[in-house]
């Protein structure tokens, strides 16, 4: 009863403050964006080889729909930086403002307060991800016709995605938790997101990172992903939930 | 029924002890003073009645129910207001009335007639659609107002309700709170004596997380104050405050050019023979009046009491 009061709250935050609209407006610009990139790509790069410089570039490779999935992986990229701006303030801001104390005097429990502050942007993301999902898939099947893009492999490549961003919600949260300020909650994401890029590119230690569930985005597009598809998934899951029972502990005894 | 018990209640931070075994018991319907200087444990005490922070050691109970064990019981009775309250800025005042009504589970129904009701009260009726981000701090401290009662609360803890207002927003609060007597329990943390003496029946006094005393305003001002004599001349009256501080009957005299305040031992012999010794002195009365201290003076004296027994 009371999680859905904070939900409904809490959404209408993400309405008002744009936030919502930003990154549903974002992912729609990579879902639409990415198969367009890559079918007018060749034709822009060949264009720029003619005119007054004489040089003549000939694109011998056809543009595919891989080269769409490609292009939509990549674009991903760096959304964990979205959703570390909008995630940074969730608890910090609430703590260090005194809303959280407000509350927290009325009948409602803390874990229904975490729960609304992570289930809120999770399900904003959700939302934002399966639309970038619809586009993409609807422009890959109009730009590329004679291509066939598997429905539920491109929802499991969608669900890889939302599970590798869920990770760096779920840290940023508990950075949220730990640090009373929201820039230092935000240092803290954008941290660990740089430690994962680094980690991520190292062999054999980039499987088991966060990242590594990405990079296994990229292979399952070119046909080579490999069992360290499902050890990205165990550690992206487990980096949520540790994330989450964590904060859970650090705010239910929390001094407010 | 006590509304409000705590018995041997400490909080420690970092090593700092900032309440001290403190033992208190409120009567249900009463408007609850809780003075002290600024730190003296007052918002740590309120903090830890709400189940924001956990003592250190000791208990304590409202309305029946332990605060540490059943805080959500005890959040479903009470109302607070923070000492700064803050709210959704991005909300109106109504959005937030709505969203606490919500979350204390009232039906759309008796949430939208409570939320008109507190409005009211509050005197936020027309401001009720603007957004909280653009309320004086007044109005910001009436809407925390009106959230800490959108429930009905047995027990009202408010934290220096009216000690960031200008003196009009300071008495549109305090008529909030003393239109509340009998209907719910008050507790009003302040340091500002003069507003705890408008609306409180009991007061409690608290000076470096102890208690210092506990009693009825009226009680502690009979039991803690003995009159002033008020004198006010045509002349200069320093002959005459010389004259005054030799008796044995006076305790202590305060001197202006033209002006006398007299604090007397023994006030019935002060009563006989102080306007006699006024009269031999020749000089033009103006003023002669028997003023009782105020709350304030009270609480001067008894924090610098304390503070002589912490040292001694």
């Amino acid at each position: 009863m009371n999680l859905l009061a904070l939900l409904k709250k809490e959404l209408k935050y993400q309405i008002r403050t744009y936030r919502l609209l930003v990154l549903v407006v974002i992912c729609l610009v990579i879902g639409i964006g990415s198969p367009i990139t890559a079918k007018v790509m060749p034709d822009i790069i060949s264009s720029l080889g003619t005119g007054a410089s004489g040089i003549q570039i000939v694109m011998t490779i056809e543009p595919s729909a891989t080269d769409g999935l490609v292009q939509y992986h990549k674009n991903f990229g760096l959304i964990p930086l979205l959703l570390i701006f909008m995630t940074m303030g969730a608890m910090a801001e609430e703590r260090s403002r005194g809303t959280a104390a407000m509350i927290l005097t009325k009948p409602v429990s803390r874990f229904d307060f975490l729960a609304a502050k992570f289930l809120t942007p999770a399900l904003s993301l959700a939302l934002a991800l399966s639309l970038a999902a619809v586009a993409c898939y609807y422009y890959l099947s109009v730009l590329f016709p004679e291509a066939t893009v598997d429905p539920v492999w491109f929802a499991g490549l969608n669900v890889l995605l939302l599970t590798w961003l869920l990770a760096y919600l779920a840290v940023t949260l508990l950075a949220s938790v730990i640090f009373k300020g929201q820039a230092a909650a935000g240092g803290a994401g954008v941290l660990f997101f740089a430690l994962m890029l680094i980690l991520g590119s190292l062999p054999r230690v980039g499987a088991h990172t966060v990242q590594g569930l990405y990079v296994q985005g990229a292979r399952l597009i070119n046909g080579t992903a490999n069992g360290d598809l499902w050890k990205g998934y165990g550690v992206s899951l487990g980096v949520i939930i540790a994330s989450l029972v964590t904060a859970w502990a650090i705010f239910r005894r929390q001094e407010l | 029924m006590e509304a409000v018990r705590c018995l041997g209640l400490s909080k420690e931070y970092d090593g700092l002890l900032a309440l001290d075994r403190l033992s208190l018991s409120i009567e249900e319907g009463t408007i609850f003073g809780f003075l002290g200087p600024n730190g003296a444990g007052k918002t740590t005490t309120i903090k830890l009645l709400t189940g924001l922070t956990h003592p250190t050691a000791g208990q304590a109970w409202v309305a029946g129910h332990q605060v540490t064990a059943d805080s959500r019981a005890v959040h479903g009775i009470i109302g607070y207001l923070p000492e700064e309250p803050a709210f959704y800025n991005w909300m109106s005042g109504r959005e937030f009335l709505e969203h606490v009504g919500e979350l204390f589970g009232l039906p759309p129904k008796v949430r939208k007639s409570r939320v008109d009701e507190v409005l009211g009260l509050v005197d936020l009726v027309s401001a009720a659609k603007r957004r909280v981000g653009g309320y004086s701090r007044g109005m910001r401290q009436r809407l925390g107002i009106a959230q800490a009662m959108i429930n009905n609360p047995r027990v009202l803890f408010l934290d220096e309700p009216a000690s960031a207002l200008d003196p009009l927003g300071r008495l549109d609060v305090l008529n909030v709170i003393r239109a509340l007597k009998g209907q719910t329990t008050v507790f009003m943390s302040s340091h500002i004596l003069a507003d705890v003496e408008r609306v409180c029946d009991t007061v409690s006094i608290l000076n470096h997380g102890r208690l210092v005393t506990q009693a009825r305003t009226e009680e502690l001002k009979e039991k803690y104050a003995k009159p002033i004599f008020v004198l006010e001349f045509e002349g200069p009256v320093a002959g005459l405050a010389a004259k005054l501080r030799a008796l044995p009957w006076v305790e202590k005299v305060e001197a202006t050019e033209t002006a006398l305040k007299v604090f007397a031992r023994d006030v019935s012999t002060a009563k006989r023979e102080l306007p006699q010794v006024v009269s031999s002195s020749q000089i033009g009365l103006l003023r002669y009046e028997l003023a009782m201290p105020s709350l304030e003076d009270i609480f001067v004296k008894l924090v610098e009491d304390d503070r002589q027994g912490g040292q001694g």
